[in-house]
This record gives C-alpha cells, sequence and structure tokens, in this order.
C-alpha cells in the first residue's frame, strides 16, 4: 500500500491514545519509531485504516529504578538505553544488544516497545528481557495488565495483546553484585546486521569458581519466537563448569530449537550454530568474573 | 575554484601526480551537488513502468482503459506506442515495452504519466494484463538442452567461445601437479546509491532533452533515436553527475521509457526506479560455474590450464557475450602459460538481467585461478608469492589466449613488494589468535590478476574537443561521464598539462551529446586511458593553432616559439611574446576557428581470436594483494582486517583519486567476497533491498595500504592505465585463499558466508 493513502492520528496523552484505540481497534495500527513498520506497510503485511502515531508521547519514554526493579517506558529508543546509566549499571547485557540493533539513526528511532510488539524472533532487544525475566505492561481503558514477556509471544509474529491495548513499559529486575549476562549476535556482517541467530544469558554466579547457582538461556531467530533453552540451563547450573560439562550441554542445545530457513540462512545451519553461540556466551559469563 | 593540491607533480610536469581536490567535489561531500534524481520542473510528470509479474509468460491481453480514466493520469503508454520496439547494448534482444511475451520477473509492460508520484504507482495497478504462464528455465545448464523451454526463438545459448592453444593434453600427461576443481560465483548487485533515474522535456524547439543517470550519453542518445523513430541531432543527452554506475547503468533502463513519455505528454517527465525495481530489473552481475584444471611443474611452471564456463545472462543479452570473452581471457590470469583451453558458454534463462559490472567476468575467472594456483602452491609446498612470481607475465610473453602481452606489466614488481612487506614477513605474528578469543583463527591469502582495459569487443576510440575562449583559457569537452570516479579531475589535470596553464583556466563540459564529441562512455576502467589520449591529441591541434596565430602575430617563426606561464615566446626574440588573453582577443576579433577536435584510435590485435569478441585486449593492468583475515571457527564468519594491495595502473596522475578508486572497488568486493549474492528463486528475487541484500559497511572496511608500482606505459597518457577494477578482481581470491591460510577450509563457492564457511570447516580433510 501507499503511505500517502493512511490517516496519520497524533494524540497528545496516553489517555487520549488509549481512548482513540478503544474505538478503532483493529483498524487502527500504533506506530512509534516506525523503523519496522513503514517497510511493512510498503510491502501490504498490514492494510491500517489509520496509524496511531505515539512518537510524542514522552509520558511514556523514560528509565527508572525503584526497590532494584528497572522501569522502561514502551517509547524509549534503544539510543536512550545505551545512554542510560541505570541500565548501564543494572542491566549491561541491554546496552550490549542495542547497540547491535541498526546503526546510530536506527538506534534513535526504533524503541523498545516497537522491538517487543514487531513480535519478530529475530528481535535483538527480546533475548535480554527473557534473560532477564522481564515482564510487559500494557494498558487499555479497562486498566493495566502484566504479562511475563514468555508468555506474552504466543506464536511468529502473534502476542497477547488485545486490540485496544498499548504497551505502556518493560520491567524488569536489576542485575545483583553476583549476577552476570551476555549477549552473543551472529549477522551476515560485522554491524547493522538482522540476526541469523542470537543468544543472551543471565547467571547467578555461585561462591566457587565456575559455578552458576541459576541461568535463564534465550535463543533468537531459531523458533517462531524467541524461546528459552530450558533443559541446556539445567544441565550448566549448580555444577562445576568444567569444559567438558559445557560441551555436553551444548549437545542439548539443538533439540530446543525449531528453525526456518530464510534469505540469512538456513534451518540447519541454524541448528547448528546455536549451540556454539551459547558457549561463546557462557564462556564471555565466566571469563567476566 | 580548485580547492586544495597537496603532493608535488611529477618531475618536470605542473600538474600530473598531485592529489587535486576538483570542483564539484566539496559540494558532493556537503551533499550540496544536485543529481538527476534531485531535479523538479514545473508542470513535471511522474513516470511509471509497469513490470511483469511472471518470470516467463505470454501476454493474451492488455486493459489500460481504467488507468487511462484516473485523474492525474496524463498517458499510458504500451507496446503499441513504441515505433521500434528493440533495444540493448550489445543486441537489439529487449523490447522497449514488452508486447507479446515477458521473460523476467520485471519485464517492462506499460508506462503510465502522472501528475503524482503516487498517483503514477496507483494507475499501474489498475493496468490490467493477461498471462499464459510458460514453464521457465533458471538453470543455465538446463537451458543448454534442447528440450529446455526457449527464452528466445533462436535458443538458449547466446554465446559460445572456445580458445585453444599449445598442446594441453601433452601438458597435463607430463605434469607434476594437476589440481581440478569446479567454482561457483554469486550474482551480484550493483547498488548504487542513486538508483535509476532521470527527466526529460521537450524543448523549445521541439527536441527531447533527456538527464540520465547513465555510463554513456551518445550511445544512450543512438538508442532513443532508434526506438522512437527520432533523428540523433533532434535528441540531447546529459549524463553527468551520475550517482554511481558500476556497470549497471550501460543498459537502456529509464531513457527511452522517459523520451516516449515526454514526446507524448510535451511535458517534463521525471522517472527514479525505487530499490526494489532496482533489485529486480536492474542488471547483476554474471553468476559464473567454472570447472578448471591446472597443472604445474616440480619448479613451480604452470604448464596447462583447461576451463569449462558457463555463464547465466537471464532474459536478455545486454554484454553477456562480451562478460563472458572478458572472463575467458582472464582463464590464465597474469601468468604465462604455453598451453591453454577456454571454452565458456553465456545463457539465456528467466533469471532477471546480466550485465556489466566493474571487473566485467575477470572477477569471476581469477577467484578459480588463483584458488587453483594457492592449491598447486601448496601441493607442491612452495612459497605463494614465488609461485606467482615463477609465472608472472612480462611484456612481450605469452599471454591471454595465447598472444604475446603488448603492455607494460609491473607484476614481478608488484610481488617483490608483498614480499618484502611487514605483513607477509611477520605472517606468523599476524596470525595469533587472540587469547581471549581462542576460536578465532588469522591468515594471510595472497592474489594476482590482471585486468584489461577499453573496450574489447570492437575498435575502441575516444574523442575530444578543446575549445579557446576569448578570455585565454580553455574548455575541455569529453563524452565519459562522472559516475563518482572523478575522471573528470583527471580530464582537467591532462588538459593543464598539455595547453600550459593552469588548471583553473580549464572548464570541462558535463558528458552532454550537446557540447561534447562523441568519445564513448564511462566504462571497463577506459575514461582516463582513451579519455587522456584524447585530449591529447585535441590539445597538440590546439597548440599547433596557437603557435600559428603567434607566429603571425609576432611574425617569429612558429619552430622558434615556446610556451611558458599562459605566454608564447621566441627563444630568439626576448622581445616576442604574447599571452594567451591577448591571442584569444586578437583570434576572436579576427574570427579565427578556436575550437579543436581529435579522436584517439586504439590499436588493434593482428589476429585477433576467432568468436572470441576480438579478445583479448592489448591493454592490461595488473596487481597483487595480500589481506589478513579472520575466521570465527564456531560461526564461519569471516572479517578481513587488512589488506595490502600493489597495482600496476602506470604513472599515477592523482594519488588521492586512485586511492579512492583501489580501495573503492576492494570494499565492494568484500562483498562479493563475503555476503553478496541476488537470489533468484523461481525467477523472483528473494533480495531486492538494503534490508535482505547486506552489503559491507564501515566496520566490514578493512585497513588498506596501497603501495602502487609505476611503471610507465608509453602509449597511456603520461604513462597512465585503467585503474577502477583492480581492486575488486583481487578481493574475493586474496580473501577466500587467506581464509584457507586460517581455517584450513578451502572455498569453492562465493560469497563465502558464515554459513558456507562453517561447511567448509566441518568438511576439512
Amino acid at each position: 500500500m501507499l503511505l500517502t493513502e493512511v490517516d496519520v492520528i497524533t494524540p497528545h496523552s496516553m489517555r487520549e491514545a488509549i481512548q482513540i484505540i478503544d474505538m478503532r481497534r483493529d483498524r487502527i495500527k500504533v506506530i512509534a519509531g516506525g523503523t519496522d513498520l513503514t517497510i511493512q506497510l510498503k510491502d501490504g503485511l498490514y492494510q491500517p485504516e489509520a496509524l496511531l502515531n505515539i512518537e510524542p508521547l514522552s509520558e511514556i519514554r523514560y528509565i527508572t529504578e525503584e526497590k532494584g526493579v528497572v522501569h522502561i517506558g514502551a517509547l524509549s529508543p534503544f539510543a536512550d538505553i545505551i545512554e542510560s546509566s541505570i541500565i548501564e549499571e543494572l542491566a549491561p547485557v541491554l546496552v550490549e544488544a542495542s547497540q547491535t540493533i541498526g546503526g546510530r539513526q536506527i538506534q534513535n528511532r526504533a524503541t523498545i516497545g516497537g522491538n517487543i510488539c514487531n513480535s519478530s524472533p529475530a528481535a535483538d532487544g527480546v533475548p535480554p528481557l527473557y534473560a532477564l525475566g522481564a515482564a510487559v505492561v500494557l494498558r487499555s481503558a479497562e486498566g493495566r495488565r502484566e504479562v511475563p514477556i514468555e508468555l506474552f509471544f504466543t506464536g511468529y509474529r502473534k502476542k497477547d495483546m488485545r486490540a485496544n491495548e498499548i504497551m505502556e513499559e518493560v520491567k524488569f529486575r536489576g542485575m545483583n553484585r553476583n549476577d552476570r549476562a551476555a549477549f552473543v549476535k551472529l549477522g551476515l556482517r560485522q554491524s547493522n546486521a538482522i540476526s541469523i541467530a542470537s543468544t543472551a544469558i543471565w547467571a547467578e554466579l555461585a561462591q566457587s569458581k565456575d559455578r552458576f547457582n541459576k541461568a535463564r538461556i534465550a535463543l533468537g531467530a531459531v523458533a517462531p519466537t524467541v524461546v528459552r533453552a530450558h533443559k541446556t540451563e539445567d544441565l550448566i547450573v549448580k555444577t562445576t563448569l568444567e569444559d567438558e560439562k559445557i560441551s555436553e550441554a551444548m549437545k542439548i542445545v539443538s533439540t530446543e530449537c525449531s528453525p526456518i530457513s530464510d534469505i540469512r540462512g538456513s534451518a540447519e545451519y541454524r541448528s547448528a550454530v546455536m549451540p556454539n553461540l551459547v558457549y561463546k556466551c557462557i564462556r564471555r559469563i565466566m571469563d567476566a568474573r | 575554484m580548485i580547492q586544495s593540491i597537496t603532493e608535488k607533480a611529477k618531475p618536470e610536469l605542473r600538474w600530473i601526480g598531485r592529489s587535486i581536490t576538483y570542483r564539484d567535489d566539496i559540494a558532493k561531500t556537503r551533499g550540496d551537488l544536485k543529481f538527476f534524481s534531485d531535479l523538479e520542473f514545473p508542470s513535471m510528470l511522474w513516470g511509471k513502468v509497469l513490470r511483469s509479474k511472471y518470470p516467463h509468460a505470454l501476454i493474451k491481453r492488455m486493459d489500460t482503459s481504467e488507468a487511462e480514466g484516473m485523474a492525474g493520469v496524463v498517458a499510458v503508454l504500451t507496446h503499441k506506442d513504441v515505433p521500434f520496439n528493440h533495444c540493448g547494448v550489445v543486441k537489439g534482444d529487449m523490447p522497449v515495452l514488452c508486447g507479446d511475451k515477458v521473460r523476467f520477473t520485471g519485464d517492462p509492460v506499460a508506462l503510465v504519466a502522472a501528475d503524482t508520484r503516487a498517483t503514477a504507482e496507483n494507475a499501474i495497478r489498475k493496468i490490467k494484463v493477461d498471462y499464459e504462464l510458460l514453464p521457465i528455465v533458471s538453470d543455465p545448464f538446463e537451458a543448454m538442452k534442447p528440450e529446455s523451454p526457449k527464452v528466445h526463438e533462436a535458443g538458449n545459448i547466446l554465446h559460445h567461445i572456445h580458445v585453444t592453444y599449445g598442446d594441453v593434453e601433452s601438458a597435463f600427461r607430463k605434469a607434476k601437479i594437476v589440481v581440478e576443481n569446479t567454482y561457483q560465483t554469486g550474482r551480484q548487485m550493483h547498488m548504487f546509491l542513486e538508483t535509476e533515474a532521470g527527466i526529460a522535456n521537450i524543448q523549445e524547439d521541439g527536441s527531447i532533452f533527456v538527464r540520465v543517470g547513465g555510463q554513456a550519453p551518445h550511445r544512450d542518445r543512438l538508442q532513443i533515436s532508434r526506438a522512437l523513430g527520432i533523428p540523433l541531432e533532434r535528441i540531447r543527452v546529459l549524463s553527468t553527475p551520475t550517482g554511481g554506475a558500476f556497470g549497471g547503468k550501460e543498459d537502456p533502463t529509464v531513457q527511452i521509457h522517459l523520451a516516449l513519455l515526454a514526446l507524448k505528454t510535451k511535458r517534463p517527465v521525471k522517472m527514479v526506479w525505487s530499490r526494489e525495481e532496482s533489485g529486480i530489473a536492474g542488471s547483476k552481475r554474471h553468476p559464473m560455474v567454472i570447472a578448471m584444471k591446472t597443472a604445474a611443474m616440480q619448479d613451480g611452471t604452470i604448464t596447462a590450464n583447461q576451463t569449462n564456463v558457463v555463464a547465466d545472462t537471464g532474459a536478455y543479452a545486454s554484454l553477456g557475450a562480451v562478460v563472458l570473452a572478458g572472463a575467458l581471457e582472464c582463464a590464465t590470469g597474469p601468468y604465462h602459460i604455453s598451453n591453454a583451453d577456454s571454452e565458456g558458454f553465456c545463457v539465456y534463462t528467466n533469471n532477471g538481467l546480466a550485465g556489466a559490472f566493474r571487473g566485467f567476468g575477470a572477477p569471476q575467472m581469477q577467484f578459480a585461478l588463483e584458488s587453483q594456483v594457492d592449491q598447486l602452491a601448496e601441493r607442491l609446498s612452495m612459497d605463494r608469492i614465488t609461485i606467482r612470481k615463477r609465472n608472472a607475465l612480462r611484456k612481450g610473453e605469452v599471454g591471454p589466449f595465447g598472444l604475446p602481452m603488448k603492455c607494460s606489466s609491473g607484476l614481478h614488481e608488484s610481488l617483490e613488494k608483498l614480499e618484502s612487506s611487514g605483513l607477509y614477513r611477520n605472517r606468523d605474528e599476524y596470525k595469533a589468535s587472540p587469547p581471549e578469543r581462542p576460536w578465532i583463527r588469522r591468515g594471510v591469502g595472497v592474489a594476482s590478476a590482471l585486468k584489461g582495459f577499453t573496450h574489447l569487443s570492437h575498435l575502441d576510440h575516444c574523442a575530444a574537443s578543446v575549445e579557446f575562449t576569448n578570455s585565454g583559457k580553455f574548455v575541455v569537452g569529453v563524452s565519459c561521464p562522472d559516475l563518482g570516479q572523478r575522471n573528470r579531475t583527471a580530464y582537467a589535470q591532462i588538459a593543464a598539462e598539455a595547453l600550459h596553464c593552469d588548471i583553473d583556466d580549464i572548464a570541462l563540459d558535463s558528458a552532454d551529446t550537446a557540447d561534447s564529441p562523441d568519445g564513448g562512455g564511462s566504462s571497463s576502467s577506459r575514461a582516463i586511458y582513451l579519455g587522456g589520449n584524447a585530449i591529447l591529441a585535441t590539445a597538440e591541434k590546439m597548440l599547433d593553432l596557437l603557435l600559428e596565430k603567434a607566429s603571425n602575430i609576432l611574425k617569429e617563426p612558429k619552430e622558434y616559439l615556446f610556451i611558458e606561464n599562459e605566454s608564447i615566446r621566441s627563444k630568439k626574440n626576448r622581445e616576442a611574446a604574447i599571452t594567451y588573453s591577448t591571442l584569444a582577443e586578437q583570434m576572436h576579433r579576427d574570427m579565427n576557428s578556436t575550437r579543436t577536435i581529435a579522436e584517439y584510435v586504439m590499436p588493434r590485435h593482428d589476429r585477433p581470436r576467432n568468436g572470441a569478441a576480438e579478445t583479448p585486449h592489448t591493454l592490461f593492468s595488473f596487481a597483487s594483494a595480500l589481506a589478513l583475515v579472520e575466521v570465527d571457527m564456531l560461526t564461519g564468519q569471516t572479517k578481513v582486517l587488512r589488506f595490502l594491495i600493489s597495482p600496476d595502473a602506470g604513472t599515477i596522475l592523482n594519488r588521492n583519486n586512485f586511492e579512492g578508486q583501489i580501495e573503492g572497488a576492494l570494499v565492494q568486493g568484500v562483498g562479493y567476497a563475503l555476503m553478496e549474492d541476488t537470489v533468484i528463486e523461481k525467477g523472483e528475487v528473494r533480495n531486492t533491498n538494503f534490508t535482505t541484500y547486506v552489503i559491507p559497511c564501515a566496520s566490514d572496511a578493512p585497513e588498506i595500504e596501497v603501495d602502487p608500482v609505476e611503471i610507465v606505459e608509453e602509449t597511456g597518457p603520461f604513462g597512465a592505465k585503467g585503474a577502477g577494477e583492480l581492486g575488486i578482481v583481487l578481493a574475493a581470491p586474496a580473501i577466500c585463499n587467506a581464509i584457507y591460510d586460517a581455517a584450513g577450509a578451502r572455498i569453492f563457492q562465493i560469497p563465502a558466508t558464515p554459513e558456507r564457511v562453517f561447511k567448509a570447516i566441518g568438511n576439512r580433510r
């Protein structure tokens, strides 16, 4: 479709935005930075009557911390996340991932809320949020609703979001002194690349060396949604992570993937390379202490 | 006007050799320069093409009535509106607008002109076309079988070349070592920043003026003239500035369509292809499958080479036959090999369109050959530079297609530069893995190459004009457009040197058929060599004119006169002198002729090879390079860290611009080697834009050191040769040989994507 054919409605407040979406529901599509949506509209993926342009709603552009919980307003562009001292201190893994999303121009426009709501399994902002155990907060005329991020995505480009809801924020508990996390991504070039596969891992270190008490492993671009590698997690926690032990665990990783083939890589390659990305990520966490 | 001049000129010369920043460089850097896609005229219309949705189909019926009736639509044209419905750079096998049949997804079917871009885009959707689908042919080997669906009536083999010399069989029998492999190369897309674009209007006298991003304004004019049945003199084409071309703007794209629409509507019409349209309908580099068998003796002497290549040219000929010839002449590379058998086919399929692309067949073939040479060195336990030096071609020795090399060759000197470089001597240190990333392996790759320049297919020539203005300055006309390579800076330097004047006193025509004589276009690294020689020829005539007149005025014999600082003086009489400006006034007052035109014509081969499109070239540039890469053994991802390239392109006229050409081509070659391939499945392009078609960005560009060998080519302007394509020819073989050095994995198919390298690592012996 032609972008000139679409009406654009720009609300002045979140309240007004909620009222409008409540009335027009499926016929309207929320646009923030537009880095994904404008391309999809041109390709005819969606044909909304109108766009709800929430870009000026500064009330949902914030990064705060309260009692150890980090709140990121949905409209925060990745540039805000990269520059935030709160994120740098409490979730550096999210900075690391944000820096790999497009170039500076994209980071200035693309928002964390848009990255989540676009519900692409290759979204680089999402695996760190899985690893951090984040939840999204959705708002509608009926009020607020909180959904753990892993339950938010229900299938390829499907999500638990009602037609009258707008994402308000994403929140998670900030990392403690004993927590470590890392993000590893594979693309077709050195930067500005869409992921062939990616992984983010969070771990709580035990007292003794090379030992995790808890771990969360998120895999990107190898299933209809970002997925957790639960079986692999079980194999790497509460055990001494000698090389052999890690190799053993890595054999399971492929079984937790169900990738497809696309222009960036085949399903076979994704399954074969994913354990190596997880391995690198674990090494990064272990070397960081 | 001239912004800055660094470095000294060559000895005895005033302008040649200096890194001069020329007039439009700053405007370009600032984004002030207007390209044709930036122009807008009052009452301008937007043109848009309806393209075929199917790769192979018959057109049964077309209904344009709904589109014609739309508000804002001014014209809808079909094949019925094209007086002579044939076009193409070499062979007129492309319809201007398809009438009975479409041959690839993206073939043009109808044209619309409307008052806005959006209306034009909407209107093409309202044109109804009934197609009868035909079976498609997408594999070039299948296409060669007689029972395959025919893209063109005459059959799918566009061109066949077979050149053989020496005694290949006996050389293979006597060889110490024989290496035999099959290589495959990708369908690279040009991805110029400015897509195919232009703007046309009807001038007061009814003639057509087309401003188009193209590579050869006179040839474009000829194509328009033929298709529209309008005399050449009634058409004007201007092609500077063009926002990148790389060979992709050789074929007719918007030129004829613009002229048709402007003529029909009598209003200015603009067309700018969308990025996706460019991805679907623009030409690409020919993908090739190359089977190669190479033999060597114990001492590393390469004694025989046998090559079989199949190139996919897509739906139309474009420059396919000549690209095949350009590839095959490189089958023996920059080496003297006495026995060779080189055969190739260029084949029609329904896979888009392949045509010219920087390198013109040489990158494909020399990726294969240089991989072979690397394997010979390994099997013979020889140093990789030594084996290349042993076989490096010198002037006069047997070169491409078994003919003696007529051109200067600095290949030996180039290889010696690599050999003595820190990167090569200390390669073991460079190759050490970073301790914190033990999965990284580093390697150094070597490659050498040659690249023929100027057109190979016919008698190549270039004309240039010089006008002596009434203020005593000069206007120089050469029809080779500036595509971003800054040939115009070199033209100004050559003209100022030859005419003994300040470089600020040179103005240049803008590759405009109205001003510049037909000297061909900017392609095949010809613009400096031929344009420069043509300027020298016309400058000589001009000086003759000036000296003649000065001799009359000063009453001094011509042979006593000399030129110094824009003045003509006599050696015998210190008083006798006349400045250019006084001379100009006098000449204009006396109504003397003040314009000269001269032509430089290329020498031809005494014995061209039958069927080889008059290959090989008579002129070649040479180069060698080292690439340092790191391979991630866990993912197959390759990063190019450093490049050392030692080109021999004769005298360097302008070091900055020379390095710009070498570096730009190398980085484009990094894309060719590692990431770029237009994927066509069942006739459909899968990656049409920058989201899915990945090209190198700044972080993929290696550190590049250019260490040239400057060997004067006697026939070149001030000794210069062509330099624009060397980088892209060397990149893939140097990188892939470095991947082997790093990971022990031999790459037989480019681009060497992470997935392909990962597989190759898995397949290691």
